[in-house]
């Protein structure tokens, strides 16, 4: 996947000025839309639309009042597609094992290479959009299933996980020929083309639906 | 029967009964055989002296009794007393005393806690500014690499490079101006006194006080105008060092101060017993940060060095001349006036 750095946006939120314009210098340098953030409030009321071409939050740990950690957790809460990339002054540990267990992308010391910087924003960038798309699909998959009747879904799941219309009308106690016809009205409606196609989108908008 | 006797007729040559006429030779004779109301005169002199004042004889001795009593429990009261005041006036002078080690313990424990705290704050508070002037060289040096170096850009970059340049001198200055708080308060004082209170210290400060021995060769000229703290702290400094080098070498040997006077100089040598230093070690030395011991922060030396300059002195290190060991030594000009005493502390 390849990043469009002029529609993806990478988010500064640090309490420390000079240091958060240095580091939007340094993004910009390398071509990336970048927003500043003096704190963690002020990042929940800008509460910015997560960008077509993806993005990521660079946060400083140690903040007054909202601490990065509690912004994290507040993001994740609120189904935040932002990975996010923690940034500290201090050696702190075990503030560094807590954010890579909550998902962090990674735990960078001041002051860090700019390079090492910069491909972890990259990388964070590149999650961001792969999530972001997944969800999409996700999002697609459930749209289209959504048309479909309950005993329609109920067909396409049994039908998906590899039983012949024979098989599927026992399981239901319908005729071969009813679960003939709501078969066709699945492949009408969703535009598959067989049982593979079924367990795809099944599987897509939920990755557990067949289980 | 008295009437029958005086009745009886009196016969010629016979004694006849009659009524005596005179009594006195009966008395002589009952006298005389301390008999009858005599029986008294038997008895010797004392007991019956005895006898007849004993009851006041018996009150008196009793009465003495008492008073003796009285006057050994007073006596003994009264030593009782002297030995506790005694012990409690000891107990108070032993007080002091521990607190005046332990609070120039502290006062010497908590310069070197604050070294550390002043470090690790110096350190973060310096992170910042340099970690934004590197943001923003690379971001400059990134830009005239993809050929998108305007001069907006160049300007915004120098400008925050020397602001935050500023940022970091003045966090410098702020600590330098902390260091030069405490006024420096010279008095003359005798070297060798000098060496023995910082011994006594080390004394008060190791659980286990290394052994030291003094060689005085300091002639006439023998008072330093100095910061008596600091040049304690100097002293402190070396004895610890030696005292590190013996323990680590396992040896047991006093640590030795040699004092002499060169010249226009007082000269204070402290020799260790301790496996000595290579010559790599003994160049970096006086360094800041430079550090042979695991724990070490590697500021003593250089501190001191430091403190033995601003005395118009050297500090010096050289192996010793007889056997394993190091010999620290320093020299600070001598004073033309006499020591003031006691210790101004």
């Amino acid at each position: 996947m390849t990043i469009d750095v002029s529609i993806s946006v990478v988010h500064v939120v640090d309490d420390e000025a000079p240091f958060r314009r240095s580091l939007l210098f340094l993004l910009e340098s390398s071509g990336w839309q970048c927003v500043g953030h003096a704190s963690a409030e002020d990042f929940l009321l800008a509460a910015p639309a997560f960008p077509s071409g993806g993005g990521c939050i660079v946060l400083d740990v140690r903040m007054l009042r909202i601490s990065g950690l509690e912004l994290q957790r507040r993001l994740q809460e609120a189904g935040s597609a932002y990975p996010v990339i923690f940034m500290t002054g201090h050696g702190d540990v075990d503030l560094a094992v807590q954010a890579m267990k909550d998902g962090a992308i990674d735990f960078l010391q001041k002051p860090f290479r700019e390079q090492h910087f910069l491909d972890t924003v990259e990388r964070a960038v590149r999650l961001s959009l792969e999530r972001h798309n997944a969800s999409l699909r996700s999002q697609c998959a459930q749209q289209t299933l959504d048309q479909l009747s309950a005993r329609e879904l109920e067909v396409a799941r049994w039908l998906a996980l590899g039983l012949s219309n024979k098989e599927v009308g026992r399981e239901l106690a319908i005729s071969e020929n009813t679960v003939h016809v709501h078969r066709q009205h699945i492949m009408d409606k969703t535009g598959a083309g067989g049982a593979a196609d079924f367990a795809r989108l099944i599987l897509r908008a939920n990755p557990s639906g067949l289980d | 029967m008295l009437l029958a006797l005086l009745t009886l007729p009196a016969g010629d040559g016979e004694p006849g009964w009659s009524v005596p006429a005179d009594y006195r030779p009966v008395h002589e004779l009952l006298r005389r055989l301390q008999i009858g109301p005599y029986a008294f005169l038997r008895e010797s002199g004392w007991r019956s002296i005895v006898q007849r004042i004993w009851p006041w004889l018996a009150a008196s001795i009793a009465l003495l009794l008492l008073w003796a009593v009285y006057t050994v429990h007073v006596e003994h009261l009264v030593q009782r007393r002297t030995r506790e005041l005694r012990a409690a006036l000891a107990e108070r002078r032993e007080l002091e005393m521990r607190m005046r080690n332990s609070q120039q313990q502290m006062e010497h424990l908590s310069r070197l806690s604050i070294l550390g705290e002043l470090a690790g704050r110096l350190a973060h508070e310096l992170n910042q500014p340099l970690a934004a002037i590197a943001n923003y060289a690379r971001s400059l040096l990134r830009r005239q690499e993809r050929g998108s170096l305007s001069a907006e850009a160049l300007g915004q970059a120098a400008a925050e490079i020397a602001s935050e340049a500023e940022r970091a001198a003045g966090i410098l200055n702020g600590i330098r101006g902390f260091a030069r708080k405490r006024a420096q308060e010279r008095s003359a004082r005798d070297m060798a006194d000098v060496v023995r209170e910082a011994i006594g210290l080390m004394g008060s400060m190791l659980s286990q006080a290394p052994a030291f021995v003094i060689h005085d060769r300091l002639g006439a000229r023998r008072t330093v105008l100095i910061d008596t703290l600091q040049v304690q702290q100097v002293l402190l400094n070396l004895f610890k060092n030696a005292w590190d080098a013996q323990q680590a070498a396992g040896e047991a040997w006093p640590i030795e101060v040699g004092l002499d006077t060169e010249a226009d100089l007082c000269c204070v040598t402290v020799r260790d017993h301790g496996p000595g230093l290579t010559t790599e070690q003994q160049e970096h030395l006086f360094e800041a940060f430079f550090t042979t011991k695991p724990q070490g922060l590697g500021l003593g030396l250089s501190i001191c060095k430091t403190i033995v300059e601003s005395h118009g002195g050297q500090l010096q290190a050289q192996a010793a001349s007889l056997g394993a060991g190091m010999e620290f030594r320093f020299f600070l000009p001598c004073h033309s006036h006499p020591a003031s005493q006691p210790a101004t502390e």
